[in-house]
């Protein structure tokens, strides 16, 4: 499958009182056409900023875009004006925020919404918007969606209001679909829904998805990659079945052994992560996680491992093998 | 999980019901209906187990939980703890239940008083119960400030300086300060990330073992209710659907709503997902206000027959110990 995302050495910073945060440390990634990418990380480990960077949805001031590269279609996203992205925003790259209720206008109907991007993208009429919005409120699975289009947000449940932020991602057919942590604030049996609907669009669509999450279990079902992210580095970028079946960067080792799973009876301790996640003011002089970490030797604290191969498809930013203990 | 669980129930829920009334008019209030948060739960908590009680986001899991201590006015039932109906009691008696059965509550950032030090906040429950004032109590926190894996030196620090895994230990202690028997713990760790849930977690099984504390555990995450408790509830819009011992529960769930919501659940293993079949209810849950006649859970149930809409299904234990309420359950 040909690439059609390249994020080359990311690098996002804020200005702050207390100093400069390095929220995202020269992160490099790609995706393929059709593929969805997984990105793990806890809140604070830069996983947001690092897709808001490329969507051009970082605020400068505070945000410093210190340097990188996200080529879309071989054109550098982060080097194009306001203008230029706005084109391609929403219409060949869309995105589901995590709260459906802050991220609607509490005061436009939800159909006025969705028209509008397919107003603006698609050069449509007014009434060809509203027959295309109805079509894809039903496609989302939203009941009665010619009743539907003149509703508020606040008449919609949590799952309905997330269900149009998706109708409203899909509407222009974008080619790659960031999706931030869109089922972390619903039930698990309305995120099984959302889910479903995502997977479906996808094979209908072929579209290519980011899915940010912290949660390893949504993951396992929906992506073909995963890249684990601590403290704004990669730091265990691998496909999805090696991730879960042969983790071998020690913070991703313990967040699945924090995990535990409802199809199986474990009656041993979670292994959990002593410690903090960590103040990302000033970069740190060593690998972020040593002081978490329970494999740390002296080399930890003093140079910052690069993300490196270790298999086809694999790649660690760790020191140590975890298999053995000792160094790689 | 708990080491010890005995035969004799330390809290006996009977018939528990809350209605929050909703009213109309200005001067001459009059109620017009009520949202049936809870609407007769039954179940007993024996001493030393920790019973689990899970259920959606608006099922009345948390307005049972703060029934139960009376921290809400009921409606109707009765609550036993020791043998005494605790909604019958008054005065000292009543404080005495208090200082037996505590709470740690989901939101560690707005559950502390943010203008009040960590000696006032975990001592309060000190000198409410005349346990200790003064520099006893001082010491009695810092005692607890270890009990709970904090720096003792921390006593005279605000809220705001601690992180949200500290904060939720500061409401482990203040819980812990009136040497409680029970626990009723609200989503203690629903608001905290991944590696920090596994240890607040850890936390609560170590205390149970060192002081033998009974639990509720309420939470709507089923893998991690799976890995703490004995006993599980399913809760669906104000009713207890299906009651079991846990490794039953999950592996042969009776009720369509138990299955559903254990198919819901994704598990962190590729390979497991790819086999696995989801039941995927449709719509959503219904309001309190008006459930559906009948069973509740009929409006999204993929197997309900006429007989759910007309009939409320009986509460019946169809084998030792597990208890469902479904008409079509065998």
């Amino acid at each position: 499958m040909p690439t059609i995302l390249d994020v080359k050495n990311l690098q996002t910073r804020f200005k702050t009182y207390d100093g400069l945060v390095y929220a995202v440390n020269g992160i490099s990634y790609t995706l393929d056409e059709g593929e969805t990418l997984g990105v793990v990380g806890e809140s604070g480990c830069g996983k947001s900023v690092s897709v808001l960077s490329v969507m051009g949805l970082i605020p400068q001031p505070p945000g410093i875009i210190a340097g990188g590269q996200a080529l879309y279609h071989d054109s550098d996203l982060l080097k194009k004006s306001d203008d230029e992205i706005r084109h391609i925003r929403g219409r060949e790259i869309a995105m589901v925020f995590q709260d459906p209720m802050t991220s609607l206008n509490p005061v436009l109907t939800i159909g006025f919404q969705i028209t509008e991007p397919l107003q603006l993208h698609m050069a449509m009429t007014a009434q060809q918007a509203r027959d295309r919005t109805i079509e894809l409120l039903s496609m989302v699975g939203i009941p009665q969606p010619d009743r539907a289009f003149d509703n508020y947000p606040h008449q919609f449940s949590g799952g309905m209001r997330q269900r149009a932020m998706i109708a409203m991602a899909i509407s222009c057919m974008p080619q790659i679909l960031i999706a931030d942590e869109p089922t972390t604030a619903l039930d698990v049996t309305i995120q099984a829904q959302i889910v479903d609907l995502v997977k479906r669009l996808r094979d209908e669509i072929g579209m290519a998805i980011i899915w940010i999450t912290h949660d390893l279990g949504i993951i396992a079902g929906l992506a073909q990659r995963v890249i684990v992210m601590y403290a704004g580095f990669i730091v265990e970028h691998s496909s999805v079945d090696e991730v879960y079946d042969n983790p071998r960067h020690p913070y991703t080792l313990s967040l699945l052994g924090a995990l535990p799973r409802v199809d199986m009876s474990r009656s041993e301790r979670l292994t959990s992560i002593p410690g903090m996640p960590p103040n990302l003011i000033g970069l740190p002089k060593g690998c972020p996680f040593a002081p978490r970490c329970r494999f740390v030797v002296d080399r930890c604290r003093e140079e910052n491992p690069p993300l490196t191969p270790i298999a086809p498809g694999h790649q660690i930013a760790c020191w140590v093998d975890v298999r053995t203990g000792g160094l790689r | 999980m708990s080491l010890v669980v005995s035969n004799q129930s330390l809290v006996r829920v009977e018939n528990l019901v809350k209605h929050f009334p909703i009213r109309q008019g200005i001067i001459f209030q009059r109620q017009v209906s009520a949202v049936k948060a809870v609407d007769g739960v039954s179940f007993d908590i024996r001493r030393g187990e920790t019973m689990g009680l899970v259920g959606e986001s608006g099922c009345g899991k948390s307005t049972a939980g703060r029934t139960m201590l009376r921290l809400y006015d009921p409606t109707g039932g009765r609550v036993l703890f020791n043998g005494q109906n605790i909604y019958e009691l008054k005065g000292r008696d009543m404080l005495a239940v208090r200082r037996k059965a505590q709470m740690i509550f989901q939101d560690p950032y707005a559950s502390l008083n943010p203008r009040w030090t960590v000696n006032a906040i975990v001592g309060e429950p000190l000198w409410v119960h005349g346990l200790a004032t003064g520099r006893a109590q001082t010491e009695r926190v810092q005692e607890l400030l270890k009990l709970v894996g904090l720096n003792p030196m921390f006593v005279n620090r605000y809220p705001h300086e601690f992180s949200g895994g500290q904060r939720q230990r500061i409401g482990v202690a203040r819980a812990l300060a009136s040497e409680p028997e029970f626990i009723i713990c609200d989503e203690p760790i629903s608001a905290l990330d991944v590696s920090i849930q596994a240890q607040v977690v850890n936390l609560l099984e170590d205390l149970q073992d060192r002081l033998t504390l009974t639990y509720l555990f309420i939470a709507h995450d089923l893998s991690m209710v799976r890995h703490i408790c004995d006993r599980v509830a399913v809760m669906y819009l104000g009713k207890i659907v299906e009651l079991a011992l846990k490794d039953e529960l999950y592996s042969h769930p009776l009720h369509p709503y138990t299955q559903a919501l254990l198919s819901a659940v994704p598990i962190p293993d590729p390979k497991a997902e790819r086999k696995r079949k989801r039941i995927i209810l449709t719509g959503d849950v219904p309001s309190p206000v008006n459930p559906p006649s009948g069973c509740r859970f009929r409006t999204r149930c993929p197997i309900a027959v006429d007989r759910c809409h007309t009939a409320e299904p009986a509460w019946q234990e169809l084998s030792r110990g597990h208890w469902v309420a479904c008409h079509l359950a065998e």
